[in-house]
């Protein structure tokens, strides 16, 4: 028996939400149409982007007062003026107020009368440090290289700051080489060449670095998230889960940390590890799309390995939402399709591609992937008329020369699955030899293109050069493809195994069978396949009962009709076989009248039993 | 602050008052210059109580906040507490308690001037600030600046153990004084002074009931009223003043620059915001503060611009973190602890001045024994060239 679609689910029925359409053109004969999310679904976006708390946005409206304070502080200072002008620490402690009350230049014109007074290094850094604030890099420079570099090592790496605020790592290198060389144990110097070195793609110095740094000061965040950067990318994996798990834990607002720990935690196929610290930093740090973002892929992939967890897509689809309300990009659209075609809420889930579709258009991003998954969930909804049409325009603007994308190649599949819903068998079957000819690249594609091949060349139009022709290409693919996907694989196999028995090779057939026989008892098209082979090797009973098992497999009525038809007119031609043409006239009989049959499938029963001999 | 016209008009009249209250005179506002004034609640002044023949500081209730209830509880309870400190040596004495000064506002048109009722009362004049401890801090010996931080913490237990807080600890609001021969410190100003046992005057607080220069960090996010946790607030400001006390560089400044101290008080600021009750308050700040332990260490007290002598850094590194722990659970209310560890600082101190006065006289001693012999070098050397010049 042959499976040549994507496995579909009838749509659970349902309360719809009431979406807003939005009409392409005004073309009052086109009728595509872009369906946006309801309208709850959008206010619930504009809501939670109202809701949003972020510390670093707190801060900077000042919740504490602290400028007014600073300023009534500064006034209170400069009353004793007179008294302590020549301090050089109330100098200081007035420069100081009066940058925190944000009054920068008043702030360096203390700083220098202080410095006047008493000539201290510390003094020059803060000036130097006020001038950056005021964005006077240059008088900074100056600033930092009046100090003793032979002595002096935070002017050296003040110095190294600049350099590298313009993108003079080199340069930098060398003042934190200084200042290295003034003390090799500093903890800043050492952290700094510890972050050349990263740059550098040195990574054991990096390590050597960072570990030196660590010995004075082990409550660094950021140091041990440069230090799990060195260790990731010496594979040495587990060390740098341990450095990132310890950045997170010292600093749970540290939002590099938690990034990166998480991104980390993605590739080990561990995510669950990833949630408490990006639950923490989200109660604080609302205002980053990326935390968002891993949130709903940590709860995504949780909820896909404990199979069909409805609260965890959901919290997923949350912070989808939180996402999308601080950003609105193609991709987070396109993402909530996801979940929600996990939710098996396709229809749902087709709204949110489509709406991840026009914005990847807008913002010029890559339409392909959001454009596929749209007409990936129309499938699901057996909307193939629109898939067809949908698919055909969106190939006829692309390039045919251009080396396709994945996502492109996948809806070069959407299309001949649709050409084929729609009836158009024959032009599928071409379309795919085209496609297989032309060799879009990707694997898993052309896989698709062969068991659509397969299955058009076995059935409909029966062809056994092109099975012949395509045979050691599909053998070969599925000889050296890694990692293709379990189902795809089973089907290619399924359909060349069926192929081959239908034109009675047998044992052509049998290399492939050990692999296939693993899907036996599960998959409705690999049982039934089964119980053809019975069928050629004349082993009836054993055949009837595989396809009843498989017409049992099967959980959808027009499926379940399908495979019966299948066994019918198999059972029939094997009777016919065996001379007993009353049976075989009865299997025929019985292929016609399936309500859910295939039209070819009756056509070739209709056909097959005016041959047989009347009685 | 600028002047209201209220206050501009109350201080030209008591300034120009030839006897308030029946025996002050000569006041002169202290706490207003120009158009300008310190403080939120009151107006200051010095003046003359011809009675004990002393200068005298009269704390007059702000004009502008006669009729608010609040304001007038908050000047109303200072005096009460100073009552309840009195005739302790360290602390601040009451000379006059609350008394009520008719002032006369003359309104245009009007046949006779108003009269409004304005409270004060009076204490003792302190006139000796330490400021040159804190400003002059490179010009003073590190022991006499412990000695007044050791003196300090004694004023503090002085109020603490009358069961008030002061909540208001900052350079300016600490004096000296001397009694029977004896320099002590004294802290001044009790507005935001609380007894333990009397009630909140407001509900909440979401900012310092002080100024914020030395104010802890729960009294940013609701505990600034709780009586529970004003003696903490001591010790915080207490930490703070011990960093000023050793460095150039002003502990508000680095707190704020270099540790994420404004970050994490955010942090749990946000989430106290929900919090309904004391409890619950307390529960979220534990959590909170617990994971965010690693990062809330007070900015560190022997960084750039610090002059604490080597031979103490870590006993007063010690005592630092204590008193200014980020967490009130872990901050230290034990004074006589602190003191002891003081005493400690002020023995190395003692010991390394006597051991570097040791040095120096053995150095010189070595070097007169060198120079000695070196002379005696010379002299033979003369002695044989002369000889050797004559024999030969």
């Amino acid at each position: 028996m042959l499976n040549h679609k994507t496995n579909l689910e009838a749509q659970k029925v349902g309360i719809r939400p009431s979406e807003i359409i939005v009409s392409i053109g005004d073309d009052p004969n086109d009728p595509l149409a872009i369906i946006l999310p309801s309208a709850e679904e959008l206010r619930n976006l504009e809501s939670t982007r109202k809701g949003h708390v972020s510390i670093r946005e707190l801060l900077k409206g000042d919740p504490f007062d602290l400028v007014r304070c600073f300023a009534d502080e500064a006034k209170n200072l400069e009353d004793k003026y007179e008294r302590f002008q020549s301090s050089s620490t109330y100098l200081t402690h007035l420069a100081e107020v009066k940058q925190m009350s944000g009054e920068l230049a008043e702030a360096e014109s203390h700083l220098r009368t202080a410095l006047g007074v008493r000539d201290e290094p510390f003094l020059k850094h803060e000036i130097g440090s006020v001038l950056m604030a005021q964005g006077k890099d240059d008088d900074a420079w100056s600033a930092f290289h009046d100090c003793d570099l032979e002595e002096d090592i935070q002017a050296n790496l003040r110095i190294a700051h600049l350099l590298t605020r313009k993108n003079d790592l080199a340069g930098a290198e060398k003042h934190v080489a200084n200042a290295l060389r003034i003390d090799n144990t500093d903890y800043r110097a050492r952290m700094f060449d510890g972050a050349i070195q990263l740059w550098k793609q040195e990574w054991e110095r990096a390590i050597r670095s960072l570990r030196v740094a660590a010995e004075s000061r082990d409550t660094s965040s950021a140091l041990f998230v440069n230090l799990a950067a060195a260790h990731w990318a010496l594979g040495e994996d587990y060390k740098a889960v341990r450095a990132l798990k310890r950045a997170t834990l010292l600093d749970p607002l540290n939002e590099n940390a938690v990034l990166f720990y998480s991104d980390v935690m993605f590739l080990k196929g561990t995510p669950r590890a990833c949630v408490a610290p990006l639950e923490m930093i989200l109660k604080f740090e609302q205002k980053n799309e990326a935390l968002w973002s891993r949130a709903a892929r940590a709860y995504y992939e949780i909820a896909r390995s404990d199979g069909t967890n409805r609260q965890v897509y959901q919290k997923s689809l949350d912070a989808l939402k939180n996402q999308a309300a601080l950003r609105e990009e193609s991709g987070v659209w396109n993402n909530m399709g996801v979940v929600h075609s996990c939710m098996r809420q396709t229809a749902k889930a087709m709204r949110y591609f489509s709406r991840a579709w026009v914005k990847a258009q807008e913002l010029h991003e890559d339409e392909d992937v959001p454009f596929s998954n749209l007409l990936s969930s129309l499938i699901e909804l057996r909307k193939f008329k629109e898939v067809y049409e949908l698919s055909r325009d969106y190939l006829e603007s692309k390039d045919d020369d251009a080396t396709p994308s994945r996502a492109l190649a996948r809806i070069f599949v959407h299309h001949i699955i649709s050409v084929e819903a729609i009836g158009e068998r024959r032009n599928a079957a071409r379309e795919a030899e085209r496609l297989l000819d032309r060799n879009l690249g990707d694997q898993e594609a052309n896989l698709e293109f062969l068991i659509h091949l397969f299955y058009f060349r076995t059935l409909v139009e029966p062809d056994k050069s092109t099975i012949d022709k395509y045979l050691p290409r599909a053998v070969e693919m599925l000889g050296t493809v890694d990692g293709l996907p379990a189902m795809l694989r089973c089907r290619a196999l399924n359909n060349i195994v069926f192929a081959l028995l239908m034109f009675d090779e047998v044992e052509r057939a049998e290399p492939f069978l050990s692999e296939l026989g693993r899907w036996v008892h599960k998959d409705i098209y690999a049982t039934a396949t089964f119980g053809l082979l019975h069928l050629k090797k004349g082993n009836l009973e054993r055949a009837k009962g595989l396809y009843e098992e498989a017409i049992r497999l099967a959980t959808h009525r027009v499926v379940k009709g399908r495979v019966r038809q299948r066994m019918f007119i198999e059972l029939a031609k094997a009777h016919v076989a065996h001379g007993d043409e009353k049976s075989a006239h009865r299997y025929f009989e019985k292929a016609i009248n399936e309500k859910d049959g295939f039209d070819y499938v009756d056509k070739e029963a209709r056909n097959l039993i005016k041959s047989l001999p009347h009685k | 602050m600028p002047l209201s016209p209220n206050q501009v008009e109350l201080i030209k009249q008591l300034e120009l008052a030839t006897l308030v209250g029946g025996r002050y005179e000569k006041l002169r506002c202290v706490n207003a210059s120009g158009t300008a004034r310190r403080g939120v609640l009151s107006l200051v002044f010095q003046g003359y109580d011809r009675v004990n023949d002393c200068l005298v500081a009269m704390k007059f209730m702000d004009p502008d906040r006669l009729s608010d209830a609040y304001r007038i509880a908050a000047f109303e309870r200072e005096p009460e507490i100073l009552e309840l400190v009195e005739g302790r040596k360290r602390c601040l004495q009451i000379a006059d308690n609350l008394q009520h000064y008719d002032w006369e506002v003359t309104l245009p048109g009007a046949a006779s001037p108003l009269k409004f009722r304005c409270a004060y009362f009076v204490t003792e004049w302190i006139e000796e600030d330490i400021d040159d401890y804190f400003f002059q801090q490179d010009t003073i010996d590190p022991a006499e600046k412990l000695r007044i931080f050791r003196d300090l913490v004694l004023s503090i237990e002085a109020i603490h153990s009358a069961n008030i807080c002061h909540r208001d600890l900052k350079i300016d609001n600490v004096r000296l004084k001397v009694v029977e021969n004896e320099q002590i410190v004294v802290t001044i100003d009790f507005g935001t002074a609380a007894h333990h046992d009397t009630p909140s005057l407001s509900s909440a607080y979401a900012r310092p009931v002080g100024a914020s220069a030395f104010a802890p960090p729960e009294a940013f996010v609701g505990f600034s009223g709780d009586r529970k946790l004003g003696h903490l607030a001591d010790s915080y400001a207490l930490g703070a003043l011990l960093f000023d006390l050793f460095n150039t560089r002003e502990f508000r400044f680095v707190r704020g620059s270099e540790t994420p101290f404004n970050s994490l008080l955010a942090a749990v600021g946000s989430s106290m915001a929900a919090s309904a009750s004391r409890d619950d308050s307390l529960k979220i700040w534990r959590n909170h503060v617990r994971q965010f332990r690693a990062q809330s260490n007070p900015p560190q007290i022997d960084g750039a611009g610090n002059s604490i002598p080597p031979s103490i850094k870590s006993l007063v590194n010690r005592v630092y973190l204590q008193l200014a722990n980020f967490d009130f659970n872990r901050r230290t209310s034990n004074f006589s602890a602190v003191r002891n560890v003081i005493d400690s600082a002020l023995r190395a101190l003692a010991n390394t001045k006597k051991q570097a006065e040791e040095l120096k006289r053995k150095r010189r001693m070595r070097k007169q024994r060198q120079d000695k012999a070196l002379l005696k070098q010379q002299k033979l050397d003369h002695y044989l060239t002369n000889r050797l010049g004559h024999d030969a």
